[in-house]
């Protein structure tokens, strides 16, 4: 379904190689991979495998080697704010005197111009991304007394607040408690009846062979891509992951 | 009671007052991006590196305060340029950028024979000596630096908070970054009067973090250290004036007082004091 001949990719790699400016060594080499409208992908990988290269290439943050990146069949890099990126929680300053509220109206930035105030829409928008991640009671609550799990929760409703065509999650399971991945998964499938295409890194392979419709398997290259039940086979995880592959 | 209002009659303790307050709201204010970014050193570092700017001007004969001004910014820019480097962290720029400017002040300074009082002002501060056109200068920046936190609130909120989200947006990082380090070397450069550019450090940290115990947003976390720091210049230049102590210590001393007292309020009263209610 979702490889429709008609539909366009949201995102399309070809022959990527990815990496770091003055790393000698390329983190992922000759990637070449289409998402579509309302994919929703985990990306499992071993530690370093390129998960999160991945992820900061397709938003902008680090440069593309060499190949083809387009998101929406524009370069990465040229769209404002249609692509959402939730990094991993360690590149957060949790100590910042901000409230659940000001981090979630972050979300409407891109779309209000800077000498506004955020307008009554705005406000109405964050409100309800704050009760659909179920943080709405802690609207005025300092970011820095909310538990992890309701932290990560905060953040996804920034990006719903956003109002994303691409939504990247680096690892928000890690550290979370089941009410929060409980919260996450829900909201994910809803994104993906708007037509939001989903990246999911994660290393709870469990949790992927039950939620995700699709997975990406990397290891510096892409070992498989495809629906989760028939990729995720104990040869492709072995290749990923080396001999003590999980067994799912 | 007389006695007490003694410091007013005069012209001159008048503009040491105006100057006192309107420097301590203005680094309160902006020391907030410093303390919110644990970038202590990096306050440190500017106002030392006013050094050479100001011995330039003084051999030349030029204004010293702008020559600090030249200087700070000077030094700001270099340290972003540095800093956006991968190879480089930014703590090393401003390590580098400091002691460098620090060595060519010193250096330019040991060629000056006659070892100058107005130097020793530049490190130590002589709030008393705030002529009209000093406190012209103090108050016009100060209201600059302000304005431009007002405007461009949003954008350093973001940057200071989560870089990697201003970057997605396509916000220029670097640019708005270089913005604040030259707020930076503004605020520092009209303070090395009142406090001197060896205590202009504490001026910017101590009433931010105080002021950051008691509050959950920036903005409030602003206007309270705002209010510490008119404090500590109104009562820091009182206590000088009787005591008779260096003005710049004065001031100092009284926002670490303030300080402790919240900090040990905080500490042994936690949640009835405060704007704050820790989770």
């Amino acid at each position: 379904m979702n490889n429709d001949l008609h539909s366009t990719p949201m995102i399309h790699l070809e022959n990527a190689c990815l990496g770091y400016r003055n790393d000698r060594e390329l983190v992922l080499k000759n990637i070449t991979i289409d998402f579509f409208p309302g994919d929703e992908v985990a990306v499992i990988g071993p530690n370093g495998a390129g998960k999160s290269t991945l992820f900061k290439t397709i938003v902008g943050l680090i440069p593309l080697m060499q190949g083809e990146v387009t998101v929406h069949g524009g370069r990465s890099g040229n769209h404002k704010d249609c692509v959402s990126y939730i990094p991993q929680k360690e590149a957060i300053d949790w100590n910042y005197p901000i409230t659940v509220r000001e981090v979630v109206m972050m979300g409407r930035f891109g779309k209000i111009s800077f000498y506004r105030k955020p307008g009554k829409k705005d406000v109405e928008i964050v409100d309800s991304a704050m009760q659909r991640m179920d943080v709405a009671e802690l609207a005025d609550r300092k970011i820095r007394d909310c538990s992890g799990g309701q932290q990560q929760r905060v953040f996804l409703a920034r990006s719903l607040a956003q109002h994303p065509h691409i939504l990247l999650m680096d690892e928000p399971f890690s550290a979370v408690d089941v009410a929060t991945e409980q919260v996450i998964l829900d909201n994910l499938r809803q994104l993906r009846e708007f037509k939001v295409t989903t990246l999911v890194a994660t290393h709870d392979l469990g949790l992927v062979y039950e939620n995700f419709e699709r997975t990406l398997i990397l290891n510096h290259r892409i070992v498989a891509y495809g629906l989760t039940k028939e990729v995720m086979t104990p040869e492709n995880l072995q290749e990923a992951f080396g001999k003590k592959a999980v067994y799912v | 009671m007389n006695l007490l209002f003694e410091p007013f009659q005069y012209d001159f303790l008048l503009r040491s007052f105006a100057a006192a307050i309107m420097v301590g709201i203005v680094c309160s204010i902006v020391g907030c991006y410093i303390v919110v970014q644990s970038m202590a050193f990096l306050g440190d570092a500017l106002s030392h590196a006013v050094l050479p700017g100001v011995a330039i001007a003084y051999l030349t004969g030029g204004s010293l305060t702008f020559g600090a001004l030249v200087a700070a910014v000077i030094v700001a820019l270099g340290i972003s340029f540095l800093s956006d480097e991968e190879e480089i962290k930014e703590d090393t720029a401003i390590g580098i950028f400091f002691t460098a400017a620090l060595a060519l002040g010193v250096a330019l300074i040991s060629t000056i024979q006659t070892y100058a009082i107005d130097l020793t002002h530049i490190l130590f501060g002589n709030v008393l000596g705030v002529t009209v056109a000093d406190l012209q200068f103090i108050v016009g920046v100060g209201l600059l630096v302000l304005l431009a936190v007002f405007f461009f609130y949003r954008f350093f909120l973001v940057v200071t908070f989560d870089p990697v989200m201003a970057k997605t947006l396509k916000w220029n990082v670097r640019l708005i970054r270089s913005m604040l380090l030259v707020l930076i070397a503004c605020t520092i450069t009209i303070s090395i009067n009142t406090v001197g550019a060896s205590l202009v450090t504490a001026m910017l940290i101590t009433p931010a973090a105080t002021a950051l115990m008691l509050t959950k947003k920036l903005w409030q976390t602003m206007l309270t250290a705002a209010v510490f720091g008119a404090l500590s210049g109104f009562f820091g230049l009182y206590l000088s004036y009787f005591a008779d102590i260096s003005s710049g210590a004065s001031i100092v001393l009284v926002s670490t007082l303030f300080f402790i007292v919240v900090y040990l309020r905080k500490k042994f009263f936690n949640g009835r004091s405060g704007l704050t209610k820790r989770g």
